[in-house]
């Protein structure tokens, strides 16, 4: 019992990550930054751009957590909660491109206009991320026996999770890119002021919070929809 | 043949500086640049906030699923006394 939903517990943690944000986000508009040559105010997009993949690859994490003890115990609500947090966690990784293509957009790309490169390796290979979890979702629906499903999915879900940090981290700094930490270029923390730290961190832990909160709703949903019906599907 | 292709790929990399005020700038464009590119912090947020209402209106069509399953009485709405 102890994979079902505390009620109570999400309800606190819901209204304290509902607070937490509506802070930050005074925080992220209100507090002075220097403005910088070419980011200028897109600085503070750090609040909120970033945090989307630290919440993504805190979703992956869940979700392949779940991936393991569903192939250890074989209990199906670790398959309802590893799918439940695979959904969620893409959803902020398509955020996170397209505040990421917005952001570049007016900043690395202001004269020459475009939306979109795929020499770019950041956003190439953050778009090859979502289609990695995309195929997770795909393969999902190709399979019909619950259990068999779990277990496959499962599997797949390790694998994508263990890409992550590769496509995320590891590769795009080896190359060079526009997007800072990369090979030829600093850091962000390196060229903004360290006080937007004040306001990062805690976006990332209201952001995380959140993930966890929409995350737990469709947990809750989907084991209410398994209990309605015990005999069908408890969530493809 | 290959140094010219490497050449034109490399376009999105030049340094925009020079650049920057010779081109024409559309509407949208001024939009989002001025006030310090304010205006593109905004859109970044509308991004997110435009994304989460979906998934909010999303599990809400869920839910009405299950009450619909539940039974045509369903749950009693509170504000139709």
């Amino acid at each position: 019992m102890s994979t079902l939903v505390n009620v109570r517990r999400y309800t606190w943690i819901r209204n304290a990550v509902l607070a937490w944000m509506s802070v930050v986000l005074f925080g992220a508009f209100l507090m002075d930054i220097p403005r910088i040559n070419m980011l200028e105010h897109t600085a503070r997009n750090l609040y909120f751009h970033v945090p989307m993949w630290f919440t993504m690859m805190a979703a992956v994490f869940v979700s392949a957590y779940h991936a393991v003890q569903l192939l250890r115990t074989g209990d199906l609500v670790r398959d309802v909660r590893s799918l439940q947090a695979a959904r969620v966690g893409f959803l902020f990784g398509l955020l996170g491109l397209a505040t990421g293509i917005l952001w570049s957009r007016f900043t690395w790309y202001q004269a020459s206009g475009q939306w979109w490169s795929f020499q770019e390796p950041r956003q190439a290979l953050a778009a090859v991320q979502l289609l990695i979890y995309g195929a997770y979702f795909v393969l999902r629906t190709s399979l019909d026996d619950p259990d068999r499903r779990a277990r496959i999915a499962a599997v797949y879900n390790v694998f994508a999770a263990v890409t992550v940090p590769f496509l995320l981290y590891v590769v795009p700094r080896q190359m060079a890119s526009l997007h800072p930490g990369a090979e030829g270029n600093p850091a962000f923390s390196d060229i903004t002021d360290p006080k937007m730290r004040l306001i990062f961190y805690p976006a990332v832990i209201g952001f995380i919070g959140l993930f966890w909160v929409l995350y737990t709703q469709r947990v809750r949903t989907a084991l209410l929809k398994w209990r309605l019906d015990p005999d069908g599907d408890p969530e493809t | 043949m290959l140094e010219q292709d490497t050449l034109q790929a490399s376009a999105p990399y030049d340094s925009i500086w020079a650049a920057t005020e010779a081109l024409p700038q559309s509407g949208f464009e001024r939009t989002m640049l001025a006030d310090d590119k304010l205006m593109v912090v905004l859109g970044v947020v509308l991004i997110i906030w435009i994304g989460l209402v979906l998934l909010l209106l999303r599990n809400d069509r869920r839910l009405r699923d299950l009450e619909a399953q539940v039974g045509a009485d369903g749950p009693v709405d509170p504000l139709d006394l």
